[in-house]
């Protein structure tokens, strides 16, 4: 995996730096809050491991705003710190936090850590591939949503994005359909386009 | 028998042999090894900060002496340096805490303290101390 890592303290950069080398990972290094969130914005590493006190941005704002940047399943943020305590791990979960390493991380721990963030991740780019596919119905051309249910494609699309529709009708289905409607019911069809077609003068 | 109430619990060990053997374990980033590496960052940088740590706290400078005691607290705690943890921990929680005379009275063992786990560390150093 390629982690971003984020440590003010030189003696735990290293030791972590050691631990990742050896279990085969390839890393990049910031040595305070700020500049990680620069590196982090240039380069966005889908693994992050970040202490928890830093000087400038701390960790806990770190998180928030790569959460912020990539939602809840994009990145996964372990947060390094040497004691934790109930009130602290809350703060960490509201923050966006997925998981905690105590210093002096171990190796063991940290494989442990790091192998369930590859199979998290892993998992969220599956769903988020699944997500990319609609489900359509081949006929009536209505789409199910999450919830299992068959929408109307525009109730779909607006609950998901906000749009709104205007509706016409194509020059395909105005030759295939409303052309036929109008002439059986003695309307003589304008040309597309063309505004309201008129009833044909009756033959004397 | 049971120890009387009031015994002083008793000083840990300078150094955590466990976690000096799971350092050994770790490659360094050149050709040493890890361990020599850590001592030397350690060797050079705990006294000036130290020394900052002092300044701090003649200044009363509450949240940086607790953030710069963390700091080192958690330098120490990589290197297994388990007797100097404490006291800067001693220290970060009386700077949150504001607690000046605590801080004072701890600070004044911190040299002695300093001195014991670097000549312990530097025992442990296959390089020769600069």
């Amino acid at each position: 995996m390629r982690i971003l890592i984020i440590e003010d303290d030189p003696v735990a950069s290293a030791v972590l730096q050691a631990s990742l080398r050896s279990l085969g990972h390839e890393f990049t290094v910031a040595v305070n809050g700020d500049e990680g969130w620069t590196r982090f914005s240039a380069d966005p590493r889908r693994v992050v491991i970040s202490d928890w006190m830093l000087p400038g941005i701390d960790g806990l704002e770190l998180c928030r705003r790569i959460r912020r940047r990539g939602g809840d399943y994009t990145y996964f943020i372990l947060l390094s710190s040497q004691t934790t305590s109930p009130d602290n791990l809350d703060q960490a979960t509201a923050a966006g936090v997925d998981d905690f390493l105590t210093k002096p991380a171990k190796p063991a721990e940290l494989k442990a850590r790091l192998h369930v963030a590859d199979r998290i991740l892993h998992y969220a780019t599956q769903v988020q591939q699944l997500e990319s596919f609609i489900p359509i119905c081949s006929y009536c051309k209505k789409v199910r949503d999450d919830k299992n249910y068959w929408n109307q494609i525009e109730s779909y699309i607006n609950s998901r994005t906000g749009s709104s529709f205007s509706h016409g009708v194509c020059p395909d289905c105005y030759t295939d359909v409303l052309v036929p409607q109008m002439k059986a019911i003695g309307v003589v069809p304008p040309a597309y386009g063309q505004g309201r077609g008129s009833v044909p003068k009756q033959e004397a | 028998m049971e120890p009387a109430a009031n015994t002083p619990s008793p000083r840990p060990s300078i150094l955590d042999a466990e976690q000096l053997d799971q350092l050994r374990e770790l490659p360094g980033s050149g050709d040493g090894t890890l361990l020599d590496e850590l001592i030397e960052i350690v060797v050079r940088d705990v006294p000036p900060d130290l020394a900052r740590l002092r300044v701090m706290v003649q200044q009363r400078a509450a949240a940086e002496v607790a953030q710069l005691a963390h700091r080192v607290a958690g330098s120490a705690a990589s290197l297994g340096a388990i007797s100097l943890r404490l006291v800067l921990h001693e220290i970060e929680q009386a700077g949150r805490k504001s607690d000046w005379p605590a801080a004072d009275k701890i600070l004044a063992t911190l040299d002695q303290e300093w001195a014991g786990t670097r000549a312990a560390l530097l025992k442990l150093s296959s390089r020769p101390p600069s």
